[in-house]
């Protein structure tokens, strides 16, 4: 008669993650088994015949592998700290990217943004804290192969064309095959340039071999560093359309930008860092549009301020300075001038006045960006 | 499977390395180098001053006797007794004045005069097979007049490595996955298939220059390749890629501790300079003088040198190895637990 022992030392034979998540089940299957026929060889073949079915659904279920299903984070890190001499560039960030998400580290320069991707990608120590790739917190080699990166400015052998650095980055990191590389430089528009040198490329082309190269492979995650850095209008909007296409295909991306209308058009979630220090996380839009209000002049306030404080979805309406400030996102304003008109109250100006963290974020980057 | 992977990445560091320019010019270098031994040996065998220029000037012999009321003057020098020729007015002289003669030469030969003349045998065998392949290689790998492969696979090794940091190349490589020690391996690696590619490509250069020399004076030379061993061949190839293995194990790890080429280039042939200045000093004294066997040039020279000139070639193996360990292990080291910046403009 086979002992549990035999059954579990089978199951060790399978991926942490997947033991993770269907060890209990299995071995409570086998507990049955022993229960109704003894465990004999036939519960054995039943057991391994289960094993390979939830296997295989589960490969079928999940797009990443084992341990990757959808909505479980492909980056999570736990108080990760980066300490270079007496600057702090990193402090204590944990934050965690669901999969299939376009992610932003939203910051000014200096706020710590390359030097977590960095951390990320093995190319810097942490001081503290760890983090995991894929729900994996060791072996990052295997992990990196995985994902496509461009970290800060796009870094080639200026001596070589782009074509050829980017059949030796295909090499080296064997993704994909040589003849994705036309495609690649096709679908980033340097099909024409391809066999010019690296270093005659211009700041923009750098950036689109850098897309290319970071696509190599068709990575499940991608780490894009201000990826439109010194693109003309026409090439970040490629860019930006780009990313959200990588996401409709299920890829991760987490893009770094000091850009908050690029994160905002681009990402669904976002960090925002300031000084190595995490400011806020979560949705984009309910992070930039909380706190977010309008200010009107009206014909009459105290009408007004009645009329407005009687509707739900106004969270606060006050009188300032004869204002009247009403809580509520600016698109909502048709609303609110329609509620007022219909008793006869007519609005006279309107001053949209953004969110607490919007406002916070303008100053520290010196209004570098304008949302409206 | 870990040397597989390395053999595979050093592929690819080919691929870049072979669109460089650097690695060429110093292959040219390098060639015309050693060809320069091959044909100053060809023009001393054939030409008496060339002869002179090799052996650093040339020492004459002269006597004056009288003969039947003649003057008679007897002369000799060392480049004509090396080539076989004798003196000049000694069969004009009696049987009794040429003994005179041939003893105050025997006498002034006696002072060595002429001890550090290089037979015209050796140097025929400087551009005659196999001879002429294993002194082109070992010309190459030894320090001879200026040390040209020490030297030059120092700046090649530096800038290999210093370029990665400056183009900020190296940080695109390992964020896709590249295991620091493998890539390392894969750079150390490749540069000791330049190391034995360039001495390949110096012993092929050295044979045709070999065959054209037969060829120009077939009546001269004698035979094509009768001197020397064609074993010699391989442990002179051997040999000179084990003796060049410290310098470019140097020359990585001040890259790399630096982070630059520049540097790396700087503080190591800064210090190839420095230890063949003082090197020679610490002579003044005997216990200096046996750190000297230490050193990594001397023993070098003790490693690259004839046998019958080699005082401990055991000793100078075993230095270099420990030189060679030291500084792959220290660079190892640094290059996994250093964080790696983008380009630094190097």
């Amino acid at each position: 008669m086979l002992s549990t022992r035999v059954y579990r030392a089978l199951l060790a034979a399978y991926p942490r993650e997947f033991r993770q998540e269907y060890g209990d089940l299995m071995v409570q299957f086998f507990t049955d088994r022993m229960r109704y026929d003894g465990g004999g060889m036939r519960g054995l073949i039943l057991w391994w015949q289960l094993l390979l079915d939830l296997a295989a659904s589960a490969f079928r279920e999940h797009t990443g592998g084992f341990g990757m299903s959808k909505g479980r984070p492909v980056i999570e890190t736990e108080s990760l700290s980066k300490i270079f001499g007496s600057i702090v560039a990193v402090d204590s960030l944990s934050m965690s990217v669901p999969r299939g998400h376009a992610f932003g580290l939203l910051g000014p320069n200096g706020s710590g943004k390359t030097t977590t991707m960095g951390m990320l990608l093995g190319l810097v120590r942490p001081t503290s804290g760890g983090f995991s790739l894929f729900g994996s917190s060791s072996g990052i080699e295997q992990s990196l192969r995985r994902v496509g990166a461009i970290i800060e400015y796009p870094s080639f052998y200026p001596y070589l064309t782009g074509r050829e650095n980017l059949h030796y980055f295909q090499g080296i990191f064997q993704r994909g095959t040589p003849d994705d590389v036309d495609g690649l430089l096709e679908k980033v528009g340097l099909a024409d340039s391809g066999d010019h040198r690296f270093s005659t490329y211009s700041l923009g082309m750098k950036q689109r071999l850098g897309l290319a190269f970071a696509l190599l492979g068709d990575p499940e995650v991608l780490f894009l560093d201000e990826p439109t850095n010194g693109m003309d209008p026409a090439g970040m909007a490629e860019v930006r359309y780009l990313v959200r296409e990588l996401c409709a295909d299920g890829k991760t991306v987490l893009m770094a930008s000091h850009l908050l209308n690029e994160v905002e058009q681009v990402c669904d979630s976002v960090v925002i860092m300031s000084n190595g220090t995490l400011i806020a996380q979560g949705d984009v839009s309910d992070i930039l549009r909380s706190g977010e209000h309008i200010r009107l002049k009206t014909t009459d306030d105290e009408k007004a301020f009645t009329i407005l404080s009687a509707l739900e979805w106004i969270n606060d309406v006050s009188i300032e300075n004869g204002e009247v400030v009403v809580s509520a996102a600016h698109d909502r304003l048709a609303e609110i001038s329609t509620a007022l008109g219909r008793s006869d109250v007519y609005v006279i100006e309107t001053n949209a006045g953004r969110g607490a963290l919007e406002r916070y974020f303008m100053e520290v980057t010196g209004g570098e960006d304008d949302v409206s | 499977m870990l040397m597989l992977e390395v053999l595979r990445l050093s592929r690819w560091e080919w691929f870049k390395v072979r669109r460089l320019r650097m690695p060429w010019i110093l292959l040219a270098i390098a060639i015309l180098v050693s060809q320069f031994g091959i044909w100053t040996n060809y023009a001393a065998y054939h030409n008496n001053e060339a002869y002179e220029v090799l052996n650093q000037g040339n020492s004459s012999f002269g006597i004056s006797l009288e003969e039947w009321g003649e003057g008679v003057a007897v002369t000799a020098s060392c480049v004509s007794l090396a080539r076989g020729q004798a003196p000049t007015g000694l069969e004009l002289l009696s049987e009794e004045d040429r003994r005179f003669a041939q003893e105050r030469l025997d006498e002034w030969l006696s002072d060595g005069v002429c001890d550090n003349t290089v037979p015209i045998e050796e140097v025929r065998e400087g551009f005659t097979l196999p001879s002429s392949i294993t002194g082109s290689m070992s010309s190459f790998a030894s320090l001879g007049p200026i040390a040209v492969g020490p030297l030059l696979f120092m700046i090649l090794a530096a800038s290999l490595f210093g370029a990665e940091y400056g183009w900020g190349t190296l940080r695109t490589v390992l964020a896709g996955g590249i295991g620091r020690g493998k890539f390392l391996s894969a750079k150390l690696l490749l540069l000791l298939r330049l190391c034995a590619s360039a001495l390949i490509v110096i012993a092929l250069a050295a044979l045709a220059s070999s065959l054209i020399a037969a060829l120009i004076s077939p009546e001269e030379t004698g035979g094509l390749a009768d001197s020397g061993e064609w074993s010699d061949i391989v442990i002179v190839f051997f040999k000179a890629i084990y003796g060049l293995l410290p310098f470019i194990a140097l020359s990585v790890f001040v890259t790399v501790l630096a982070s630059s080429g520049g540097v790396g280039i700087a503080v190591s042939v800064g210090y190839f300079i420095a230890e063949s200045i003082i090197a020679p000093l610490f002579n003044v004294n005997d216990t200096l003088a046996n750190v000297t066997d230490y050193l990594l040039i001397q023993s070098f020279l003790s490693w690259t040198a004839p046998p019958e000139q080699s005082s401990d070639t055991l000793l100078a193996f075993a230095v270099m190895l420990a030189y060679s360990t030291l500084f792959i292990a220290a660079t190892a080291w640094i290059f996994r637990r250093r964080d790696i910046g983008g380009a630094a403009g190097d």
